[in-house]
Order: C-alpha cells, then sequence, then structure tokens
C-alpha cells in the first residue's frame, strides 16, 4: 500500500489574541444559530466593523461620541457600548434564546 | 479548582465518614476572603477572556484603530461587534453577506467555515497602508 505524498501544513493565516469579551454568551448564541464557531464569527464581525471605521466618517463619529474619560493610566479614553444597541439586540434575539440569557 | 488529593483521606485521615459538605470543604484548600481582594482582583475575576484566531489584517486594524482612538483594543473590539451584531438582525444584506461567506468543510467539528470576504481584508491594508504612509509610521 503506497502512502500518498507528504503534504507539508498549509501556514497559518490567522494569528491568535486575547480578549476580553463581555459579549461572549451573545457571540456563542449567533455561532449556534449560525452554524459555525465563535472566533470566525468574530473575526468576521470585526473585520466588518474594522472596514466600516475605516471607510465611513459617521462611524468614526459615532466611535468618538461613545467615549468617556478613562480613569486608568494606561489607556486615554474607555469606549462604552450604547445602551440603545444592546436592547436592540436583547429585543432581536430569537424568543428562546432570550429567555435563556435572562436565566 | 484543581484537586489532586485523594478525596479518601485529608492529612492521613479518613474523612470517608464526614458530612458531604464539611468534606468538600476540607478538600477545597483555602477559601479566598473576597473582601481582602483587590480592586484589580476582583476586576480579573469578572473578566470573560477569550482566545481568538484572527486575521492579521483585523488584527493590524484593531492595533491601529485603537492606537488611533487611545482606547483598549478589547473595548474595541466590543464596540465593533456590537455594531455587527446589531446589524446582523437589522440588516438582511449583511446577514445575506455571512450566509454567502461561508464554505463547507469536512472536518467532525464543524460543517462550515466563515470567512471575512477578501474585498474587506483588502480595504483593511489599503487604508491601514494609507494611515501609515500618512503618519510616517516607523520613521522616527
Amino acid at each position: 500500500m503506497t502512502h500518498p505524498p507528504f503534504q507539508p501544513t498549509p501556514p497559518r493565516h490567522k494569528r491568535p489574541i486575547l480578549l476580553d469579551l463581555p459579549l461572549d454568551e451573545l457571540m456563542v448564541i449567533i455561532a449556534r444559530v449560525v452554524d459555525t464557531s465563535v472566533a470566525q464569527l468574530a473575526n468576521f464581525f470585526i473585520a466588518y466593523g474594522a472596514v466600516t471605521y475605516l471607510t465611513e466618517e459617521s462611524f468614526r463619529m459615532e466611535v468618538e461620541k461613545h467615549r468617556t474619560r478613562s480613569r486608568t493610566i494606561k489607556f486615554l479614553w474607555n469606549l462604552q457600548l450604547p445602551e440603545h444597541w444592546l436592547n436592540l439586540i436583547q429585543e432581536a434575539l430569537p424568543e428562546e434564546e432570550n429567555d435563556e440569557q435572562q436565566a | 479548582m484543581s484537586n489532586k488529593r485523594n478525596p479518601a483521606s485529608f492529612s492521613g485521615l479518613d474523612i470517608q465518614g464526614l458530612d458531604v459538605d464539611v468534606r468538600q470543604t476540607l478538600l477545597q484548600g483555602a477559601v479566598p476572603n473576597k473582601s481582602a481582594l483587590t480592586a484589580k482582583q476582583r476586576w480579573d475575576r469578572k473578566r470573560k477572556r477569550r482566545t481568538f484566531d484572527l486575521n492579521p489584517e483585523v488584527i493590524e486594524a484593531l492595533r491601529v484603530i485603537a492606537e488611533e482612538e487611545r482606547i483598549s483594543m478589547s473595548r474595541l473590539a466590543n464596540f465593533l461587534l456590537a455594531r455587527a451584531i446589531l446589524l446582523y438582525f437589522q440588516a438582511p444584506d449583511f446577514a445575506r453577506t455571512l450566509d454567502e461567506s461561508k464554505r463547507p468543510v469536512y472536518t467532525s467539528q464543524f460543517d462550515w467555515v466563515l470567512e471575512a470576504p477578501a474585498v474587506w481584508l483588502q480595504g483593511i491594508r489599503e487604508h491601514l497602508d494609507a494611515l501609515k504612509r500618512r503618519k510616517n509610521w516607523g520613521v522616527k
């Protein structure tokens, strides 16, 4: 029996990064709905957000609007998640997922 | 908390006959005094940290934008995520783009691989290059 020729592992295109993620539970729910992994979903969403920031002045203004002074010396600003976004997301969640979140 | 002790004995004593709660407390070891924790330790306990595999362009974009706005990368990532999540629910076009960016994969773990569209990554690269040129990046 002959073995297939050795195929070197393709180079890693992605790199690991450690992030704080309060939206973790929400991401898990959407990843389940979309049928993919949380990391891939995060990559997709953050890539979209980055493109939007880099190309749309209105989004850059939005980021600026939600900055508040940081009390740490490490960063000058904190970036708060807009409350109405979270409310809208909560309303848009599928019924059973919403119950799960509240539980 | 990992428990490497023999569950049947504690300091050589037979604890099998003890009350379940007492036995568990003994095996658990030192109970942390929550009121003695520093603010940083309390914050660290509440943090939800996760390692993500992201495209190098996306990581670079996070780094550059966070630097530009003088905020942390995590805060920025959360903001961008929240925006995209909202859009996922509100804009059918965005949800469609997401569906179109999935391709089947034959692993036991997932049925689909989701990749950020090449156009987006290309856009990020171009804009970051422009930013770096504007600021004479790396030139002191």
